[in-house]
């Protein structure tokens, strides 16, 4: 046994010789806790235990969300010695969980100043500052990273998300290339494809989003993100499949299960699309475009009621949203009720100037609202609305054939053969619909007869507009 | 139908454990395990000690002077039962156990200090007067110079002792060599040469300097040393370390890899959260336990194989192998949801229990092959034992479907008065329209009609050319109020001013004053008497008001503080 004791590793140990012979005379085997009275006895200094000694007791409750616990240490390890440089390091990570940005990155400077050369702290004082919002300042750390590691790391260049932030696209757009050249972690891609697509530059957005997932198959931001792109050119048939992917990893995500139900839907397979929006409905029941979509399903399953008290759910929801009112509108339309119609519609044409990617669709909702008056003989409302869509499409057959028509009733006849004539040009370029050319030449005729009574084909143009209610029911 | 066993529930043995602090060994041959606890105390407090259980008795405990980070049991021969003993790491030793008695202790290797600290020591050594101050003042220099990290604890400690505690530390240390102490940071074993048991094992120790250090179990010298430049958190073992066996290895800050013997480390990636815990699969891979709430699967070479959500804050991980079925299981120590056990990615079981379990253990507890140790946060210890009927193949995906369907999901109902509005509706559309588009103008025109109004009125009290000062003058409880009124615009003011006194505990005297014209920019001053009714301050609203105008054009507040008793004037 005593030749194990003196192949202790310890390279100094005058003692410990010294004790290992008192061992072997009385063939006791080497016995720790006697050792420090020996120490005593030679009147020898007592080592002193490394700082970082605790280390892994900090860490260990840190890993275990024990942060209470890990901050006591931490403030007993800090009363020790103020160099502790892990105890400031992860005191600055638990006061980050915390929301206190400023003490964390206080806490990270001062593991700076114990050790200027561990990449870490560099690393942390960066992400609180781009937390913060401080960018350039982020920036300037994330550099500062790069100047002192050895090798480069993925997160120093996904860092300089701070470049985005500050509207410096092509800057990101470098240091996002770099990071994913260093990693197989998702994020850097995904965030690389976001600016891409920023720029409509869809195929690099495309082939970043496919790289996000071959690192890794289960990512389901990458899945669902990539999906809306096939959605936005038009591609279901992969939209659907990416929508699938995610599903299959996650049942429950609604992030997938909302556009997988609208492409059933689009596909007029509403009982499935119904199924789907009842699991969303478990997860995120105070969604309006949620709502929304389930009345859509239910009004094309003719279920008119359930489709209102859907509907008014979704626009109670989220009031400032036009689509909601508009998709009520339709279907008070449909179900005889133009005088609530009206009112949801002119509501939601109030409102869609807060929703610019819906503009070009406002010459329809006059035409909605055209509808509604008209059945209502407000023909005053009905030439205003349609002098508004008028001048938003210029050039739309169906809004000149009743702005014609409208005028006459109004019995503005000038102004209806001047609107004819615009058809009649369009008509020359454009093939319309078979009723439009027969309704205007109808007009024109009893226009040049200079008769007024022209009230009989009205009824009959009117109704063709909810053939195109294309109910505007996206995401 | 549960598939454990209660054997123990001991809510009071005071136990503080983490991952890593169990473990369970024959400790003296007697073909008999224990359980052996590492002890920490109370968060905070320094009382850690060694215990050892036979079932629910603890047989000895032995005191500790620092937290151990790990506590593990393992044989020094091959198939010598007797050959057992304890290896605690702890501060910068490892302490070895033999039948429970103190064996031998293990220190690690110390690190050299910087040359220019060890320069400065040296120096102080040599001197035959002691100088501090020099001292303190070259290290606290240095200390400016390289920063806390690269000194040794020495330094530091002399620098944060009061200033004539100095000498005497300096006395006591300076003619010792400088050296700088390490520190354990994380201690396991792996099997040496036999696959059967009992077989001889060596040690794994990880260091705070970055090393990871394999022992000799007969000698305890150093077989093998790797540099990683970071400290290991975690290891786990596999195989045989003389053969192909490995060692994985992961960092604080989720750094994971492989070191196998003869070559380098070998990194895998990098975990997205710091790791919790990590278990060995029988199938030669690994499932880690990570900070986010996610176990995740790895395959021997480092691939990612699944990974799952677990539900609440992981605490510990451990593997149950099964061999009889085949399985290898894995235990999840969750807060809130009890002990989860997985097989592979399928949740197949959970051991309910009533505090959320801070150390797991599995193994050979006395004669039970099948044991099951929990120390839970409180401090109790609760032992189970998993049945051998106990069958894990069953009902595997049930738990994925019920979840969808068991909550209801409706659609907003509409009362019979809706569906009688709507039937109104649709007959007389235009009458509701137009009442609807009539009351609306009618809305429209009486705001417009208000709107119109408040301007006009702003408009004829104009924007107020008249400033009002107020001063309180005296001691109390008389006071006198001097009020300044000062026209600023540059024509005479309008007639019928005058000055209205509301007060509140307070005659005031006189309540009204009629103001004459007022000529530009001329202060004029007024006095009012005020003299508190009672003990509690008094309070005045002056009001500059028109006559004919019920609205006061300017109003101020003076407060009259109480007076003090004493005073007589």
């Amino acid at each position: 046994m005593a030749n194990d004791i003196l192949s202790n590793g310890r390279l100094r140990e005058n003692t410990v010789v010294q004790r290992t012979r008192n061992d072997r005379g009385n063939r006791v085997n080497a016995i720790f806790p006697s050792c420090f009275l020996l120490l005593v006895l030679l009147n020898a200094a007592p080592d002193i235990a490394a700082i970082e000694s605790r280390n892994w007791l900090l860490h260990r409750h840190y890993t275990r969300h024990e942060y209470s616990a890990c901050k006591l240490l931490i403030e007993q390890e800090l009363m020790k010695s103020n160099g502790h440089e892990y105890a400031n390091y992860l005191k600055g990570l638990i006061l980050r969980k915390e929301g206190k940005i400023q003490d964390s990155l206080d806490c990270f400077q001062t593991a700076y100043n114990v050790n200027s050369t561990n990449i870490d702290n560099v690393k942390q004082i960066a992400k609180s500052l781009l937390i913060m919002g401080s960018h350039k300042r982020a920036i300037d750390a994330y550099a500062e990273v790069e100047k002192i590691s050895v090798l480069p790391d993925w997160e120093m260049y996904h860092g300089r998300e701070a470049y985005v932030k500050l509207n410096q696209l092509q800057e990101g757009k470098k240091y996002f290339k770099k990071s994913t050249e260093l990693t197989k972690n998702e994020l850097p891609n995904i965030d690389l494809a976001r600016l891409y697509l920023l720029d409509d530059m869809i195929p690099e957005a495309r082939n970043a989003y496919t790289a996000a997932l071959n690192g890794n198959p289960q990512s389901i931001d990458a899945a669902t993100e990539l999906g809306l792109l096939y959605l936005r050119i038009g591609d279901t048939q992969r939209a659907f499949q990416q929508f699938g992917a995610a599903l299959a990893h996650s049942p429950n995500c609604v992030k997938a299960i909302l556009p997988m139900a609208y492409v059933m839907q689009s596909h007029r397979e509403y009982d499935v699309a119904l199924s789907k929006y009842k699991i969303a409905s478990q997860t995120i029941p105070e969604s309006s475009i949620l709502w929304n979509n389930i009345g859509m399903c239910l009004y094309a399953k003719q279920k008119y009621v359930a489709a209102i008290s859907s509907l008014k759910r979704a626009h109670y929801l989220n009031p400032m949203s036009c689509i909601p009112s508009c998709n009520l509108g339709i279907v008070f339309l449909t179900t005889g009720q133009p005088a609530s119609a009206a009112i949801y519609l002119t509501y939601a044409i109030s409102v869609i100037g807060l929703m610019y990617f819906l503009l070009k669709y406002e010459f329809f909702f006059s035409l909605l609202i055209l509808v509604a008056l008209k059945r209502l003989d407000d023909l005053e409302g009905a030439e205003r609305s349609l002098t508004k869509a008028h001048a938003l499409a210029p050039q739309d057959p169906l809004i000149l054939i009743n702005y014609a028509v409208v005028l006459d009733a109004r019995g503005k006849q000038a102004d209806a053969a001047e609107i004819l004539t615009a058809l009649n040009d369009i008509m020359a370029v454009v093939e319309v619909d078979a009723q439009i050319s027969q309704m205007a030449n109808k007009l024109l005729k009893r226009l040049q007869r200079e008769k007024t009574e022209s009230t009989t084909g009205q009824e009959v143009s009117t109704e063709k507009y909810e053939k195109r209610q294309l109910s505007p029911d996206e995401v | 139908m549960s598939r454990w066993l209660e054997a123990l529930w001991e809510p009071s043995a005071g136990l503080f454990s983490l991952p890593g602090g169990l473990d369970m060994l024959d400790i003296s041959g007697d073909g008999d395990a224990r359980l052996i606890c590492a002890d920490l105390g109370p968060v905070g407090s320094d009382s850690t000690k060694i215990r050892v259980y036979k079932g629910g008795d603890q047989i000895t405990e032995h005191n500790m002077i620092e937290p151990p980070c790990g506590v593990v049991g393992f044989y020094t021969e091959n198939g010598e039962h007797r050959s057992s003993v304890v290896a605690v790491g702890a501060g910068a030793s490892v302490y070895i156990f033999k039948n429970m008695r103190p064996f031998f202790k293990y220190c690690l290797p110390h690190i050299d200090a910087h040359p220019k600290e060890r320069e400065i020591w040296h120096k102080c050594g040599l001197d035959e007067e002691l100088n501090v101050l020099t001292l303190a003042d070259d290290l606290e220099l240095l200390l400016k110079e390289l920063g806390a990290t690269f000194l040794s604890p020495r330094t530091l400690k002399f620098l944060s002792l009061d200033n004539n505690l100095r000498l005497s530390f300096a006395e006591q240390y300076r003619r010792i060599p400088l050296v700088k102490a390490n520190a354990l940071t994380a201690i396991t074993i792996i099997r040496r040469d036999s696959w059967n048991d009992p077989a001889s094992s060596c040690l794994i120790l990880g260091t705070e300097a970055g090393e990871v250090l394999v022992l000799d179990p007969r000698a305890f010298s150093v077989m093998d040393k790797y540099i990683l430049e970071w400290p290991p958190a975690i290891f786990a073992s596999c195989g045989l370390w003389t053969g192909d066996g490995y060692i994985i290895i992961i960092g604080r800050d989720g750094k994971i890899g492989t070191i196998r013997r003869g070559s380098s480390v070998k990194l895998w990636e990098t975990l997205p959260a710091p790791a919790v815990a990590i278990a060995v699969l029988t199938s030669q891979g690994a499932a880690v336990a990570v900070m986010d709430g996610t176990l995740v699967g790895f395959s021997k070479t480092g691939i990612k194989l699944w990974h799952i959500n677990i539900p609440g804050i992981i605490l510990d991980l451990v593997s149950l192998p099964v061999p009889q079925n085949g399985l290898s299981l894995l235990a999840v120590s969750t807060v809130g949801y009890g002990i989860r056990i997985y097989d592979g990615k399928h949740h197949v079981d959970t051991v309910k229990i009533m505090e959320p379990v801070s150390a797991l253990k599995y193994g050979r507890m006395g004669q039970e092959e099948r044991t099951i140790a929990m120390v839970t946060v409180g401090g109790g210890l609760c032992m189970k034992i998993l049945k051998r009927t106990a069958d894990f193949n069953t009902n595997n995906s049930i738990s994925n479907l019920s979840s969808s369907n068991t909550s209801k999901f409706s659609i907003p109902k509409k009362t019979r008065l809706f569906i009688d509005q709507t039937i109104r509706e649709r007959a007389e559309a235009k009458k509701i329209h137009n009442t609807f588009q009539q009351g609306f103008l009618r809305l429209r025109l009486t705001t417009a009609k208000q709107a119109s109004e408040h301007l006009s009125e702003n408009q004829a009290l104009g924007s107020n050319p008249i400033t009002l000062e107020t001063n309180v003058l005296g001691l109390g409880p008389n006071y006198m109020i001097r009020i300044i009124i000062t026209n600023i615009s540059e024509d005479l003011s309008s007639t019928e001013l005058y000055i209205l006194c509301r007060a509140e505990d307070t005659d005031v005297n006189p309540r009204v004053i009629d103001l004459p014209l007022l000529p530009s920019a001329v202060p004029i001053p007024l006095a009012i008497n005020a003299n508190l009714k009672g003990q509690i301050s008094g309070k005045v609203k002056i009001l500059l008001c028109k006559k004919s105008n019920p609205k006061p054009l300017v109003i101020t507040t003076v407060i009259l503080p109480a007076a003090e008793e004493d005073f007589e004037i």
